[in-house]
C-alpha cells in the first residue's frame, strides 16, 4: 500500500464500492447524487492510498470521506431545503400503516440535519460504536451523542414513541 | 428496539439498484490532483523565500520526491485562505467541515490565512495548520487575549516588562518587543498599567505602552504615540487604516468612533464594539445588549439582521467583506447546543453551515481571541 497503486484500488472499488454507495444513498437520499460522493470520496481515497498503509484503514478512511463530504456539500447546496425523492403513499389495504409508517420515516429521515442523519446511519445501519462514527465524521464522542439523540428526538416528535422507542436513544456502546 | 428504524434503511439500501463506478475516471483526477498538489507545494516554498503572505499548502516534513504525504490538505488550506467559519470543541478544530486534533485543550483562539493560532490552560501559545503544531509564545493564561489579521497574530507576552508579539504563520517569524513597557505592568487588559495589544492591520500594531495608545511598524520598528491618556479598552479594533475607538472621555457613553486617527471619523451609537471588516466598511458591535449587529462605518447605520428565533444570535468572524459567521443558541441559558450560520452583509440573510456543534459547556469557542471561564 505504499505506493498509489491503481490494480489494488480497482479492486477494493469492486469490493466495496456498492456497499459504500449504499451508506452514501441513506446519507443523502438520492441515488445519483450518492453515486457521485461515492465517486468523489474514493477519488480522495486514491490521492491518499499511499498513507493508508494498514488496508484495514481504508475503508474506514472512504467512509469518513463520504461523510465529511456530504456535510461539507450540505453547506454549500444547501440540501437542507431540497425535496426527496420518495414520497409516502397510501400502499395496499391492510398493510397501509406499516407502510405509511415506513415511508414517513423515510421522509423525516432525509429531513434532518444532515450531520443528525450522517450519525444515526453510521450508528444503526453501519453498525459503528460510537466512536467508529465519531472518527468518520470527524468530531467527537459526544458530538455524535448529541447528533443521534438529537436526530432520534426530532424523528420520534414527527412519528411518535410507539415508531421509535424512547429508550432507542440510551443505546451507548 | 432499533428494529424501525434499522428495517427502513436497509429496506431502502438494498432496493437501490446498483451503479458502475468509473475507476479509471478516478484514478485520472487522483492523479491530477496529486500533480496539483505538489505544485502547490512547491508554489509554497517559493513564496516564502520572498517572505510574503501564502495562501497555498505549506511544506511540513521532509518527504522526497513523490511523496505526497508531508503536505497539508489543500482543502483544508483552501478553507483557511477563504476564512471559512471555525469553531473549537475541547482539541479539536472544526474548518468548512474538516476537523483536526491540536493535541491540547483551546481556550482563546484566532482564525489566520493558514491556520488557527490559539492558547491553552498554561497560556503556552500555540500556532497550528492541520499538520503541525507548534509553540510560538506564552500569554497570560487566565484572560489570554490573541488579535488577527490576516496571516498575523498579535499578543502581549507573559514577563517583567510584558513584551508585545506579532507572530506571521504564512512565514513563521515573530517580531517581539517590549517598546517602552516597564517592570511592574500588567499583562492583563483591565489590569493596573496594562500593556495592550489592541489590534494588527497589516504591519502596523496598536499598542497600549507604559507611555499611551501608539501605533508601532512591525516592518520598519517606527512608535508612532496617538493619545498618552488611553486605557486598555480605547481602541477595539483596526483594519485597512481605519481605527475602532472610544473618543477620549466617552468612556461611559453609547459612542465608539471609526476613523483614521484618534480625533476623527463616524460616531456611531454603541456600548461595545468588536472587529472591523477586512476593509473597515463595517463594524460588528452592540447597541443593546446581547444584540451583536453589523453597522455601515460611513453612515453609522445598522444593517439588517434577520431573526431566526434563536434565544441569543450575533455575529462573531469576518469570513470576507461581505459576509461574516454566526452563532446561535435556541436557549442562552441552557447550556444549549450551538449553530453555526454564514450571513451577508447586506441582506441580512444566514444559511446554516454547521448544526448543533456544542455547548458552552463542553469546551466550545470560536475565533474571537478570548476566553470566558
Amino acid at each position: 500500500m505504499s505506493r498509489r497503486d491503481a490494480e489494488a484500488f480497482a479492486d477494493f472499488v469492486a469490493a466495496r464500492s456498492g456497499a459504500l454507495h449504499r451508506a452514501a444513498y441513506l446519507m443523502v437520499g438520492d441515488a445519483q447524487l450518492a453515486q457521485d460522493l461515492v465517486q468523489e470520496a474514493l477519488t480522495k481515497t486514491y490521492v491518499a492510498w499511499p498513507r493508508l498503509r494498514d488496508p484495514s484503514r481504508v475503508e474506514a478512511y472512504t467512509r469518513k470521506a463520504i461523510t465529511t463530504t456530504a456535510i461539507g456539500w450540505f453547506r454549500k447546496k444547501s440540501w437542507g431545503e431540497r425535496t426527496v425523492e420518495s414520497m409516502p403513499d397510501g400502499g395496499q389495504a391492510g398493510h397501509a400503516d406499516d407502510v405509511d409508517q415506513r415511508a414517513w420515516l423515510w421522509q423525516a429521515l432525509q429531513e434532518l440535519p444532515v450531520r443528525q442523519r450522517a450519525a444515526i446511519v453510521l450508528r444503526y445501519y453501519e453498525d459503528l460504536t460510537e466512536a467508529q462514527t465519531a472518527d468518520a465524521m470527524g468530531c467527537a464522542v459526544g458530538t455524535v451523542k448529541s447528533q443521534v439523540s438529537s436526530g432520534l428526538r426530532k424523528l420520534r416528535d414527527r412519528l411518535g414513541a410507539d415508531v421509535l422507542p424512547t429508550d432507542l436513544i440510551e443505546v451507548t456502546r | 428496539m432499533t428494529g424501525l428504524l434499522t428495517d427502513v434503511m436497509h429496506e431502502r439500501a438494498e432496493g437501490l439498484e446498483r451503479t458502475a463506478i468509473d475507476v479509471a475516471g478516478i484514478v485520472r483526477e487522483g492523479d491530477k490532483r496529486v500533480r496539483r498538489r505538489r505544485t502547490a507545494a512547491l508554489g509554497g516554498a517559493a513564496a516564502l523565500t520572498l517572505a510574503v503572505a501564502v495562501a497555498v499548502p505549506a511544506l511540513v516534513g521532509g518527504g522526497g520526491p513523490g511523496d505526497d504525504t508531508t503536505v497539508i490538505d489543500p482543502d483544508l488550506a483552501a478553507a483557511f485562505v477563504a476564512h471559512a467559519p471555525s469553531y473549537a470543541v475541547g482539541s479539536e478544530v472544526t474548518v468548512d467541515g474538516t476537523t483536526f486534533d491540536v493535541g491540547r485543550t483551546v481556550r482563546a483562539y484566532v482564525q489566520t490565512d493558514v491556520g488557527v493560532v490559539f492558547s491553552d490552560a498554561e497560556g503556552i501559545v500555540w500556532a497550528a495548520n492541520g499538520a503541525d503544531v507548534t509553540e510560538v509564545g506564552t500569554v497570560n493564561a487566565k484572560v489570554p487575549r490573541l488579535v488577527v489579521d490576516g496571516p498575523r497574530v498579535g499578543w502581549v507576552e507573559r514577563g517583567d516588562p510584558p513584551a508585545f508579539v506579532v507572530y506571521d504563520q504564512s512565514t513563521d517569524e515573530t517580531v517581539r518587543d517590549p517598546l517602552q513597557n516597564v517592570e511592574g505592568m500588567s499583562d492583563v487588559r483591565d489590569g493596573q498599567d496594562a500593556a495592550v495589544m489592541y489590534a494588527v492591520d497589516g504591519d502596523v500594531a496598536y499598542v497600549k505602552t507604559q507611555q499611551g495608545a501608539a501605533a508601532w511598524n512591525t516592518a520598519t520598528g517606527d512608535l508612532t504615540f496617538l493619545d498618552t491618556e488611553a486605557n486598555g479598552f480605547t481602541i477595539t479594533d483596526a483594519k485597512n487604516g481605519l481605527i475602532a475607538y472610544r473618543p477620549a472621555g466617552a468612556e461611559d457613553e453609547q459612542v465608539i468612533r471609526v476613523g483614521s486617527t484618534l480625533d476623527s471619523g463616524t460616531e456611531i451609537p454603541l456600548w461595545t464594539a468588536y472587529d472591523l471588516s477586512p476593509d473597515g466598511r463595517y463594524l460588528m458591535g452592540e447597541a443593546e445588549s446581547d444584540d451583536v449587529r453589523i453597522f455601515d462605518t460611513g453612515t453609522g447605520e445598522a444593517m439588517p439582521k434577520d431573526d431566526y428565533g434563536y434565544g441569543y444570535f450575533g455575529a462573531y468572524q469576518w469570513i470576507d467583506a461581505e459576509h461574516y459567521a454566526a452563532l446561535g443558541f435556541r436557549d442562552p441559558f441552557e447550556s444549549d447546543l450551538v449553530d453555526i450560520l454564514s450571513c451577508t452583509v447586506v441582506t441580512g440573510v444566514c444559511t446554516p453551515v454547521a448544526e448543533d456543534v456544542g455547548s458552552t459547556g463542553d469546551g466550545f469557542a470560536i475565533p474571537i481571541g478570548v476566553y470566558n471561564s
